[in-house]
């Protein structure tokens, strides 16, 4: 049993510098509790009272314990992966954060602290437990409000807790390296331009256009020569669409204009439209040209361009 | 549960004035009660603060009126009573809450300065911890996640960890000297006796001394006197102590002697009490001085209990007597005293002092004085003497003293205690303020100081039964509001034995807590560890010892529980990488016996045992 300690000890201590640091100050309720311990001691002393200095001392190593308290209430937690669904920007969404966890006792009110200028949490005061269990890897989603377009990478989440008495704040920096893209926010203002497109014709002169593959379509109409050219699965469809492909670009000079955000935020709600009732579209963006095209990997892809999008 | 916070805090504050609320000035209590008060009616936020603003000034300008000097216990009470009042008017935030619990552990501190008792301190911690709940289930705070093993280890290793510190805390001072002492109003024995101002006696159960290792079947407990001064010197109506150049070495005291210990209770005591007769202290751990008219002298004032050794004989009366002794022990100025001599003596002339004693004796039967504990207030001790009607054991001792000096006999009055009550659980005699006595000493060439109490003649009972008996006897009846109730409905048995047990708890708590000062400190050190480790070395190594010992606590409660086959696995594993093979993490148990198995060939049978052992155990069924 002792051994065995021993080795847990011994692998704690080895796996230290592995870990990220974990940090632990007092808040200002515990400074507060820390002066009255001060001002019970003098008491306790001038008057030579001992139940006054008993009293301290009980306040005193409450205050510590808690200070373990909280630090194992964070200690042994490893954030094992983050994912952002994109979202747009003024919307509301997730960060799915997996955690692993080595202590038995569980992780109690985790609060969480995200610095980033693209998006915030929807709750600041947002806090997330988890019970001790044989599994121990555990998933949280954290609502996020997206506040401008853009992509980026969240490089520092940090975690932190106050439990159980508020007396200490113990926080970690978990380092993600998570790609994130917010789109433009959608808005129906028809401030941008459509211009029709010529049909775009196959090379081999057969009468379809492809889409992206959808599993249990046929494997006879799958796009063999485009799957070996571009290693992605299209399906040939004979069917035309109905309208015909429309190209999305500014309708002013963004440079000078000053509504960019507003052309951005146009475009991206025709392209949802586009999409939803099966029109192919592309788009032209001063340099930046994508021809038209009707797939979920098209539509991410003129959205991306979109969040990126610096005149 | 419906949480309000205010509630909580209002009953705690009012609570603790009533428990502190006799050791201040009454109108401290009364504006603490004013601020409260108004804090239910102003509701508007400007003139809240204002008020509060007011109150404060107002609050600080009456302690600096009511206390010279400020630095007075009482005064910083009263202030941390007030500031308590002040801060109910803002619990709104959670904030407020916290800043409230931390005015009322200073305020339970306050109780614990002005009453050091076991169930204070108890009841005060966990008033305490209640509040302390409460500010967390505000904060919405599931407290079943603190309950139950989370709570033991973070309580347990505290309270351990507190009470390791609490006995190797270097006491490196005894408590500096209270200037509070000249402004409390003494109760029980006294060291000056004020004829004017014996007004209706206030009967206190607050104890002032135990006394241990008495056999209360061979000394009959209420015939125990214990004395603690004497009260020589009478100015115009008051008496006073004369111990001034009496200093001395103790006199031998002679068998049979009886042994025991006193445990002195009460704070700013100037006076050891002893039994009655000749002492001797035996030990002790304080400065005191002996004077020849039989009283133990502390040197400073304690704020603590102090315990000492006696060795008494109450058969041996004190015979040291001096000429200074007799020039304090006649003095009498007073105009009345020719007149009042011819009264007790009429024509009776060349006594010897026996005679002299009986007529005395005579006289003050014939006055047939009344025994009371609410007598008028009289002009002087003569004013009693010829007009008097009723009084308690301080009128007839100073009137006694009185006469016996106007016919010439030397005599003193003795301030101390008689009787006291025997707990059986501890074995004590525990002696309380009611039990405070006076009677006088009229020293007799061929036989010393004579002891001769005044009062067992005006009320013998009062002597035999004790004093709480005998007051039950004389007032059988509790005045509430309109309503009398005889004493004896709160008499039960049960009721009686558990105040026993609650004394004798509160008797040992303070034996090793309250009580633990520097030279017991060092007792208990010593008889478990070398004398070369220094008190504060110990307490710096078990402060700085404990927080590995934290450490360790909390570790083992976080770390997952690894099944003993795992355990079994991984040593195996640790076998294998000394070896120079290591398990990659993607590599399954059957993999990595494989590929041990070529490397390693002398060692096959015990890899496929292990490897085995542990697909059973994980992965079979």
């Amino acid at each position: 049993m002792l051994i065995n300690r021993i080795d847990s000890i011994k692998e704690h201590f080895a796996n230290l510098g592995r870990q990220e640091q974990l940090y632990i100050v007092p808040t200002l309720d515990g400074i507060k509790l820390l002066i009255l311990n001060l001002i019970l001691l003098i008491i306790g002393l001038v008057y030579a009272n001992n139940y006054v200095l008993l009293f301290n001392f009980i306040l005193f190593c409450l205050f510590i314990g808690s200070m373990y308290y909280t630090h194992f209430n964070l200690q042994g937690l490893k954030l094992a992966s983050a994912r952002f669904n994109p979202i747009h920007a003024n919307e509301k969404g997730l960060i799915s954060l997996s955690f692993k966890s080595s202590s038995s006792l569980g992780h109690h009110f985790l609060g969480i602290k995200i610095n980033d200028q693209h998006f915030q949490l929807q709750d600041k005061n947002f806090t997330f437990s988890f019970e001790s269990s044989q599994q121990n890897t555990f998933r949280v989603d954290v609502p996020i409000l997206a506040l401008k377009r853009g992509t980026g990478q969240l490089n520092r989440i940090c975690i932190q807790t106050l439990f159980p008495f508020h007396l200490f704040r113990a926080f970690v920096y978990f380092r993600p390296s998570l790609y994130y893209v917010i789109y433009p926010q959608k808005k129906d203002l028809l401030l941008h331009l459509e211009k029709a497109s010529l049909e775009e014709k196959n090379d081999d002169g057969d009468d379809f256009y492809l889409r992206d593959f959808i599993k249990g379509d046929q494997l006879k109409r799958v796009h063999w020569k485009k799957l070996a050219q571009s290693n992605r699965w299209y399906t040939k469809n004979l069917i035309t669409p109905d309208a015909a492909p429309i190209i999305f670009s500014f309708l002013n000079d963004v440079k000078t204009s000053g509504r960019l955000e507003d052309e951005l935020s146009s475009i991206c709600f025709a392209i949802h439209k586009c999409h939803s009732q099966n029109v192919r579209y592309g788009l032209t963006l001063e340099n930046i040209q994508i021809p038209p095209d009707h797939s979920f990997y098209h539509l991410n892809r003129c959205l991306k361009t979109l969040a990126e999008y610096e005149p | 549960m419906n949480l309000d916070i205010r509630k909580l805090s209002l009953f705690f504050v009012l609570f603790d004035s009533l428990l502190i609320g006799s050791d201040l000035p009454a109108s401290v209590l009364v504006a603490a009660g004013v601020i409260i008060l108004f804090s239910f009616f102003i509701k508007q936020k400007t003139i809240r603060l204002f008020f509060k603003l007011i109150f404060l000034i107002s609050s600080l300008f009456l302690l600096k009126f009511l206390f010279k000097p400020l630095i007075v216990t009482e005064a910083g009470v009263a202030l941390v009573l007030l500031l308590a009042s002040l801060k109910l008017w803002e619990l709104d935030s959670e904030n407020d809450h916290f800043n409230m619990f931390l005015i009322l552990a200073l305020l339970e501190s306050c109780l614990f300065l002005l009453s050091p008792t076991f169930l204070s301190f108890f009841f005060g911690v966990f008033k305490i911890i209640v509040f302390f709940y409460f500010i967390l289930k505000i904060r919405n705070y599931d407290l079943s996640l603190l309950s139950g093993k989370r709570l033991l280890f973070l309580v347990a290793p505290s309270l351990l960890l507190s009470l390791i510190l609490f006995y190797t805390f270097p006491r490196f001072t005894q408590g500096f000297l209270n200037p509070s002492n000249t402004q409390l109003i003494f109760s029980g024995a006294d060291s000056q006796l004020n004829f004017k101002k014996l007004g209706p006696l206030n009967l206190s159960g607050k104890v002032v001394f135990r006394v241990y290792d008495l056999e209360p079947n061979k000394f009959p407990i209420p015939f125990l006197y214990w004395r603690e001064s004497v009260l020589w010197d009478y100015f115009k109506d008051e008496w006073r102590t004369g111990y001034i150049n009496l200093k001395a070495i103790p006199e031998a005291v002679l068998a049979p002697k009886i042994n025991y210990k006193i445990k002195l209770l009460k704070e700013y005591n100037e006076f050891l009490p002893t039994l009655d007769g000749t002492s001797n202290l035996l030990k002790n751990n304080f400065d005191y001085q002996y004077y020849n008219e039989g009283t133990f002298r502390l040197k400073g004032i304690t704020r603590n209990a102090v315990l000492y050794d006696v060795e008494s004989n109450t058969k041996t009366p004190l015979t040291s007597y001096t000429f200074l002794m007799e020039r304090k022990g006649l003095k009498l100025k007073s105009s009345l005293r020719e007149k009042i001599s011819e009264l007790i003596l009429k024509d009776k002339y060349n006594l010897n002092e026996v005679e002299k004693l009986n007529v005395a004796i005579d006289f003050f039967k014939n006055r047939h004085f009344e025994y009371t504990l609410t007598p008028p207030i009289y002009n002087s001790v003569e004013d009693f003497i010829l007009n008097g009607k009723s009084g308690y054991c301080s009128h007839f001792a100073a009137s006694f003293a009185y006469i016996t000096r106007a016919i010439g006999l030397p005599s003193r009055i003795v301030s101390g205690y008689q009787g006291g009550e025997y707990n059986p659980y501890d074995k004590s005699v525990t002696i309380r303020e009611l039990d405070s006595h006076a009677w006088v000493e009229v020293y007799l060439k061929n036989s010393g100081w004579q002891k001769f109490d005044p009062t067992a003649i005006v009320a013998p009972g009062r002597i035999a039964l004790g004093a709480a008996a005998y007051f039950d006897r004389v007032d059988p009846f509790v005045n509430l509001y309109y309503l009398k109730l005889s004493k004896s409905l709160f008499k039960f048995k049960a009721i009686n034995l558990v105040s026993f047990y609650i004394d004798s708890l509160n008797s040992s708590f303070g034996n090793n807590i309250l009580n633990f000062d520097k030279e017991k400190q060092q007792q208990v050190l010593e008889s478990f560890l070398p004398k070369s480790i220094s008190i504060k070395w110990l307490f710096v190594l078990s402060l700085c010892g404990s927080m590995p010992l934290f450490w360790f606590f909390f570790n083992w409660l976080s770390s997952r529980k690894v099944h003993k086959n795992e355990l079994r696995y991984r040593k195996f594993l640790k076998r294998m990488k000394s070896q120079g093979l290591i398990k990659e993490p993607f590599e399954t148990a059957t993999l990595f016996s494989k590929r041990s198995s070529l490397a390693l060939p002398e060692f096959k049978p015990l890899i496929e045992e292990e490897t085995s052992h542990y697909i059973n155990s994980f992965y079979r069924q």
